[in-house]
């Protein structure tokens, strides 16, 4: 009886065992969640949701060492749509720490010989988060109707699109030097090719940096896109040549509006332009909208607390072939930025990201909170500087500006360790704006010119500029000598933030380097960012401005912060090629080659001529010294829970790097 | 009272339509607006944007019409259609965006407001019988107390308190266990404990003001010749103080039931960012930041008519109570 029991017993158990280990084989390629969803029937099993094999994304450099283990919540700060967006971002194909591009949602890509046409080659078998196919025929649709959607035939313009902006990193000039948009066509289902008029090297670059999501669900979208067939559209081409499949049903705003409104209450859009904008280029805030990510949205933007859960159909396996990511939700919780430390502490968050005057309390706290703070590289060429507007309406001022010996003076009459004691707790550095040591555009010397406190020489270097004056007046103050402003006080205004308390204590600390040069300072306070912003695009009514410009993480990429393209940018003011009207530099002048350099930079075709136009912008910087920077930290940090694992130390976050996207957050697993 | 009612709602219409010019007015008088802050955020973004764009915009939300096209544009619709206009930072309807945050403000205020009226009301006449008791003095303590600390103040120091006791903060009106659990017992549980700090902070302020105004008021009363009278007459004490005292001495406080409406729209803004609590207040502060003008104006125009009608209520709710006053206002 025993003997039989026992027997039973024994083979209950290898059955139970086996049964176990079926599903453990089952179940260890991809979240629990997700099996029993499989297990019950509502979803196709992995297999059917991932690529074909040959074309799945393997990560294999940032697969964890440990184990991963699947599940689990990270909850962290709702920093806003560009905070959370950046963390589950993915782009057709992905800028890297060192400037070059690997493919991610796009499996690779040919370039022609002419360097005109590049073929984009697609994953077959990638699926949208609502498990429709992801093709060839989602790209072209999204350029040729999403991201613009009306083009002026001549001129080559967009004359009608919200996203239009971004379509200029697709212009190149033709022939006649006209800069036409490029033509991109559907091929099959996984391939299509974008066509330029001219060569241009850094079009995935480009691509990566600013166009990183340039596709969209076709099928869900083209009832709710504005679709004006009587509208002639730029190439004369039918919609079935344009993007393969079908062609297109004519859809009026009224209809998109309502149709929008019928699939979701909360695509609840005001008008057409609104709506494109919204869920075609800032999509990922709302819920049902399809997505390649691995995470999606799931609760209205409204909501406290932003859950996103996990793309069931999301394409990438790490080394063992386990479906990515790791995590289940993501939960971005609204809060004012006062709170974030103590909940930080009280374990609340498991992520916080803080800059270098808030590293005491978050250090101090590692061990009670049971996180610990990572330190991230940010590109940047100071973190504290200030600037004089070469485009500023007033002639005398403008030519003061202009001066090479008065920045030189200003520069070294700064008393930069004591900026860093009184305003950063000494967590900075000392240096001038410009590159930062290894990073590809350092110039030797660069962060360390003209950063040795010397007011004589200042007073030496000012005496010897003509047209002010070497006495002071009764205030103590250099006077201007002929001109307009013949025996008044040279005067000169900061703009500051009401909301960045440190821009005032910056310029109270200026005010008092100045003096001995006889140099008056006054503040000029804005309320906030955006009455600061007002005047920059004003272009020439402020005339100096602090901790305005950051740098560039790679000129040639993204010339903007530091080149004369923007139209707001404090020290290029109305030089700013992008403004209206904007201001011719005298030839000869220091100005005239920035802002030549700008020019060759943008239209140049090679990538030897991009490299030597950014080299000449950064190179203009050093001679020029047009910001002056008091003190750089590079560096950021990142409170994160111990339970977090796979975390990156020394990551380099930046814009152009999708920030804490950087880190591959996909690839992060939870262990309690 | 009919012929007092209607000249008040008449009077009440006109009070609207001037507070919400002048809410419209004032939200309008910081440089810049919605388009500068946008673009300020798209470019802190790393985004690109030129004038052409900007000004594209502008026309597209009409922030290039000048003040009283887009004041009564907006007013129009508020009256016409009851569309309060979109959020611009929200890219929503105002009226989603105050479906969303309504249920969790009012719950909050009306939770508090119980609070305060079940706590000072009593306490006030317990302080005022017994005056100069210990009773009395340890109420008195309390209620300067809680009326001398701000109530931001209060809600740190009993942060403070609950993370030492609990390790927790209390933050929110859940914890992240169950945030977006189901609704289960637990979760009630929950919630009544994050409801502890804003009820007591919230609460205790008010509460202590009514007490004092109560436990004064009733001072009062006890001391009028008509109590005397009573008790000649062989009433019993406590008819004679609750049936009269409390009734003529709860006149004030009636009154003030008007104001309390608004913050039960509101909720009380800096307290709920120092709580993180869900309220329209937090909303409203930030459509103020943003220079969100359709949302920040439906929110002031939406307290305009909240205190007006507070007002409305407070005298006919004092013209019942009190006969003095209903002769007045008929008289009126």
């Amino acid at each position: 009886m025993y003997k039989r029991f026992a027997l039973l017993f024994l083979t209950l158990c290898m059955v139970m065992s086996v049964m176990a280990g079926a599903v453990c084989a089952d179940t260890g390629k991809e979240a629990p969640m997700l099996a029993e969803q499989v297990a019950a029937g509502t979803l196709p099993p992995l297999e059917d949701r991932l690529p074909v094999e040959a074309d799945v994304y393997v990560e294999t450099e940032y697969t964890p060492e440990e184990t991963p283990s699947y599940g689990g919540t990270i909850r962290t700060n709702n920093g806003g749509m560009w905070y959370f967006g950046p963390n589950a971002e993915e782009p057709l194909f992905r800028l890297l720490d060192d400037g070059t591009v690997e493919q991610n949602v796009a499996k690779s890509y040919d370039l022609s010989d002419d360097g005109l046409v590049y073929t984009i080659h697609l994953r077959e078998g990638m699926k949208w988060s609502d498990g429709t196919p992801f093709t060839a025929t989602d790209c072209v649709y999204y350029y040729n109707y999403v991201l613009v959607t009306d083009v002026d035939n001549e001129t080559g313009k967009v004359t009608k699109s919200n996203a239009g902006r971004y379509y200029n990193w697709y212009m190149t000039a033709d022939e006649n030097g006209v800069m036409r948009p490029a033509q991109v066509r559907y091929v099959d289902d996984q391939t299509f090719t974008i066509t330029l008029y001219s060569p241009k090297p850094t079009l995935l670059q480009a691509i990566a940096i600013d166009n990183k999501w340039m596709f969209c669900p076709k099928e869900w979208y083209k009832d709710i896109m504005v679709n004006d067939a009587s509208a002639a559209h730029w190439s004369g081409e039918s919609d079935l040549k344009l993007i393969g499949g079908e062609g297109l049903p004519t859809i009026t705003e009224e209809q998109a509006l309502a149709n929008a409104l019928a699939k979701s209450e909360l695509y609840n859009f005001e008008n057409a332009a609104k709506l494109g904008d919204q869920l075609g280029y800032r999509y990922w805030q709302y819920a049902g909208r399809p997505t390649l990510r691995p995470w999606n949205i799931v609760s209205p933007l409204t909501d406290q607390t932003l859950v996103f859960v996990r793309n069931p159909y999301y394409w990438k396996v790490d080394a063992e072939g386990r479906q990515l990511p790791y995590i289940d939700t993501f939960e971005y919780v609204s809060m004012d930025a006062s709170l974030y430390a103590q909940e930080k502490i009280a374990g609340n968050l498991d992520l916080v990201r803080f800059d270098a005057a808030d590293f005491p309390i978050y250090k101090s706290s590692e061990a009670i909170g049971n996180y610990t703070v990572y330190t991230d590289i940010i590109p940047s060429w100071a973190n504290v500087s200030f600037e004089f507007n070469q485009g500023y309406k007033d002639p005398q001022y403008r030519e003061l500006f202009a001066n090479l010996d008065f920045r030189h003076a200003v520069s070294i009459a700064v008393d930069r360790e004591e900026v860093n004691e009184i305003l950063y707790n000494g967590m900075m550095t000392p240096a001038q704006f410009a590159p930062a040591a290894g990073t590809a555009e350092y110039i030797e010397g660069g962060p360390e010119k003209w950063i040795e406190l010397n007011v004589d020489e200042a007073n030496a270097l000012l005496d010897g500029i003509e047209g002010i004056s070497t006495e002071r007046n009764s205030d103590g103050y250099r006077t201007f000598v002929g001109g307009e402003h013949d025996g008044q006080a040279i005067t000169i205004e900061f703009e500051t933030r009401a909301d960045a308390p440190n821009d005032a204590q910056l310029v109270a600390l200026l005010a008092k380097y100045f003096k001995p040069l006889g140099l008056q300072i006054v503040e000029s306070n804005n309320t906030d960012n955006n009455a600061r912003n007002e005047k920059y695009y004003a272009g020439d009514v402020y005339m100096a401005a602090v901790n305005s410009s950051s740098g560039s993480f790679n000129v040639m990429l993204r010339p903007d912060a530091v080149a004369a393209n923007r139209n707001n940018c404090a020290f290029i003011g109305k030089y700013g090629l992008e403004h209206a009207d904007a201001m011719t530099p005298e030839p000869g002048s220091a100005m005239e080659e920035m802002v030549n350099a700008t020019k060759a930079l943008i239209s140049a075709s090679k990538l030897e001529d991009m490299q030597a136009a950014a080299a000449r912008i950064v190179k203009s910087h050093y001679d020029n010294t047009w910001v002056i920077g008091i003190l750089a930290s590079n560096k950021t940090f990142d409170a994160v829970a111990n339970r977090v694992h796979n975390y990156r130390d020394g990551f380099v976050s930046c814009d152009e790097l999708r920030f804490l996207g950087n880190t591959r957050p996909y690839t992060w697993f939870i262990q309690d | 009272m009919t012929k007092f009612i209607i000249k008040k709602l008449l009077i009440m219409t006109l009070t609207v339509f001037l507070i919400s010019l002048a809410v419209f007015f004032i939200i309008t008088l910081p440089p810049g607006d919605f388009m500068t802050n946008y673009v300020g955020r798209m470019l802190a973004a790393g985004e690109r944007v030129n004038q052409e764009e900007i000004d594209a915009l502008r026309r597209t939300y009409a922030l290039d019409q000048p003040f009283f096209v887009q004041f009564w544009s907006w007013f129009s619709r508020i009256i016409l259609k009851g569309d309060f206009g979109y959020s611009f930072s929200l890219s929503m309807p105002v009226t989603a965006v105050i479906k969303a945050y309504i249920g969790p403000t009012m719950a909050l205020s009306i939770t508090t407001m119980i609070f305060t009226y079940l706590i000072a009301i009593p306490v006030g006449i317990y302080s005022a019988v017994h005056q100069y008791s210990f009773g009395d003095y340890l109420f008195t303590t309390v209620c300067f107390l809680g009326q001398a600390v701000p109530n931001f103040l209060m809600a740190i120091l009993l942060m403070f308190i609950a993370f030492r006791m609990t390790g927790d903060t209390m933050l929110g009106l859940f914890s992240p266990k169950y945030q977006n659990a189901p609704w289960s017992w637990e979760k009630v549980l929950d919630l009544l404990k994050h409801c502890i700090i804003p009820v007591l902070v919230i609460g205790l302020n008010n509460t202590c003001g009514l007490i004092r105004t109560m436990r004064s008021q009733m001072l009062d009363e006890l001391n009028k010749n008509y109590v005397m009278t009573g008790k000649a007459k062989g009433m019993k004490a406590a008819a004679i103080r609750y049936k009269y005292c409390v009734r003529a001495a709860v006149n004030p406080i009636a009154s003030s039931i008007g104001w309390s409406l608004v913050n039960i729209f509101t909720g009380t803004t800096i307290t709920a960012i120092v709580l993180n609590l869900p309220s329209m207040g937090t909303v409203m502060y930030n459509a103020l930041i943003n220079q969100d003008m359709y949302l920040a104006g439906s929110w002031l125009f939406l307290m305009a008519i909240a205190t007006v009608i507070g007002t409305f209520i407070s005298d006919v709710l004092l013209a019942w109570l009190d006969p003095r006053a209903r002769k007045e206002y008929l008289k009126g």
